[in-house]
């Protein structure tokens, strides 16, 4: 019974809806710029590639079953399907009809990336938001800053109100504590694949040369001068390599010792922003889920108070 | 913290879907652990070996692979991903395919050139560099693989 209690006493705390609500709208923004941006990526590129190219993930063939086991999409679905999530995330942004919004925008980008990474490209940055996206969905964040808040507001007009940032219930911490821990996880995932099973054995990763081939390799592939130029210090790399075991090693202690996250939550932007500018590896998916770890009601009430109040400095008399 | 029933069935189905996604990215965690990785096949659930593999001085670079493809009458050619109409990383993957006998990814590359039922077979090599302490140094490509398809060099 005492661990029930301390499992709902750590999951349902009160919580504000702020905080849910204020990370939905960051999340929708960022994948509903990467879907329009890549338009082309998401619909031509993979309705052109050859029959021979396809090789379904489970996702994409689960999403694709009431069609068959392991069925190609053909273009108007695909198109069908692009347009379709564009306009259920703005939907999902604005806050109309929020959790069904959310959750089909969820489930539209899964079936996207899911397909386009069936033609043998994958990478690592888009999963994570994906998997945010469909807990949100399935939690209040539309509770407000939405369209639906705003309804409802007019239907209770009379009733007793609450300030927003005060605003809150036992069911809006949980997705945000659920994806900090799927986030540190992934981190610990990056750790063990260097420590256990690199190329490598052991420690091997942390030599320095290490990251000084990777410098290398996607400077020349990605015409990169600054982490070219970076490889040759060998020693101040080597130290680098450290820094970064230790941060993905650690990173976890942040869920139950906050105060890290002013130690954490810098550096790891300043590491994803290092990685793009000289590997030209980009993670934006990753530095707006930073978000989950910075409590909003409480700093944007914290800003509210700093910008009513000023110090008062004394006046010069007038002669 | 006393709850009403209602409130103990939505507890119980938000804590059944919390301890289902921790589960799957826990046990991505533990299969990496144990030496089996998932990899990217249960995307979204997956592992992150992002930069992972340990190198050495003298170790070849991957910059991009080169692929060389001979036909039937023993002509040699280059293929670069502008002549399949691929983007890097689908290019870059069909020669990761290559160099580990994957047919999946020689019969796709051979589908995506106009002399395809030609070739006789595809080779795939490492960029012209090493990497040493002082940065990368020029090396002769290294041969990663040769697979054979099925016309014949006559």
């Amino acid at each position: 019974m005492m661990l029930l209690d301390k499992w709902n006493n750590f999951w349902f705390a009160k919580a504000p809806y702020f905080d849910l609500a204020f990370i939905r709208l960051l999340m929708v923004a960022l994948q509903l710029f990467i879907l329009l941006k890549a338009y082309g990526g998401f619909t031509g590129a993979v309705i052109d590639m050859p029959d021979e190219a396809f090789l379904p993930l489970p996702a994409l063939k689960v999403l694709m079953l009431p069609w068959g086991w392991g069925v190609r999409p053909d273009p108007l679905m695909i198109l069908t399907v692009y347009w379709v999530t564009v306009i259920v995330g703005i939907t999902a942004f604005i806050g109309l009809m929020t959790n069904l919004s959310l959750f089909l925008f969820a489930m539209g980008c899964i079936f996207l990336q899911a397909l386009n990474y069936s033609f043998g490209e994958q990478h690592h940055a888009e999963a994570l938001l994906m998997i945010a996206l469909l807990v949100f969905s399935l939690a209040p964040c539309g509770k407000v800053l939405s369209i639906d808040s705003y309804v409802k507001g007019l239907k209770c007009r009379g009733n007793s109100e609450v300030r927003l940032l005060d605003y809150g219930s036992s069911y809006a911490g949980w997705p945000i504590k659920l994806m900090m821990f799927v986030f540190a996880m992934i981190y610990l995932s990056a750790i063990l694949s260097k420590i256990l099973h690199g190329d490598g054995q052991g420690l091997d990763w942390i030599n320095g040369i290490t990251l000084q081939y990777y410098l290398v390799q996607d400077g020349l592939r990605w015409d990169i001068d600054l982490g070219i130029w970076l490889a040759q210090f060998h020693d101040v790399i080597f130290i680098v390599q450290i820094v970064v075991v230790v941060f993905q090693s650690t990173f976890f202690l942040i869920i139950f010792f906050p105060k890290l996250r002013w130690i954490y939550l810098p550096i790891g932007l300043l590491f994803h922003i290092g990685i793009y500018l000289t590997l030209r590896a980009p993670f934006p998916q990753w530095m707006i889920l930073y978000s989950l770890f910075v409590p909003w009601s409480m700093a944007f009430q914290w800003l509210a108070i700093k910008s009513t109040v000023v110090s008062e400095c004394p006046q010069r008399q007038a002669n | 913290m006393r709850l009403s029933e209602r409130n103990s069935k939505v507890h119980f189905v938000i804590s059944s879907f919390i301890v289902i996604i921790l589960l799957l990215q826990g046990s991505a965690l533990l299969f990496m652990a144990i030496g089996k990785p998932i990899g990217t096949w249960f995307w979204p659930i997956i592992d992150y070996p992002m930069y992972s593999g340990a190198h050495e001085e003298g170790d070849y670079l991957y910059v991009s692979l080169t692929l060389e493809t001979v036909t039937g009458d023993g002509v040699v050619s280059n293929v670069t991903a502008d002549d399949v109409g691929l983007n890097f990383w689908k290019f870059y993957y069909i020669g990761v395919g290559i160099s580990k006998s994957s047919e999946h990814y020689a019969d796709y590359l051979v589908s995506l050139m106009p002399n395809g039922s030609d070739i006789a077979e595809v080779r795939v090599y490492s960029s012209p560099f090493i990497i040493t302490k002082k940065g990368k140094t020029d090396a002769a490509p290294k041969l990663l693989n040769i697979m054979t398809m099925k016309s014949e060099i006559k």
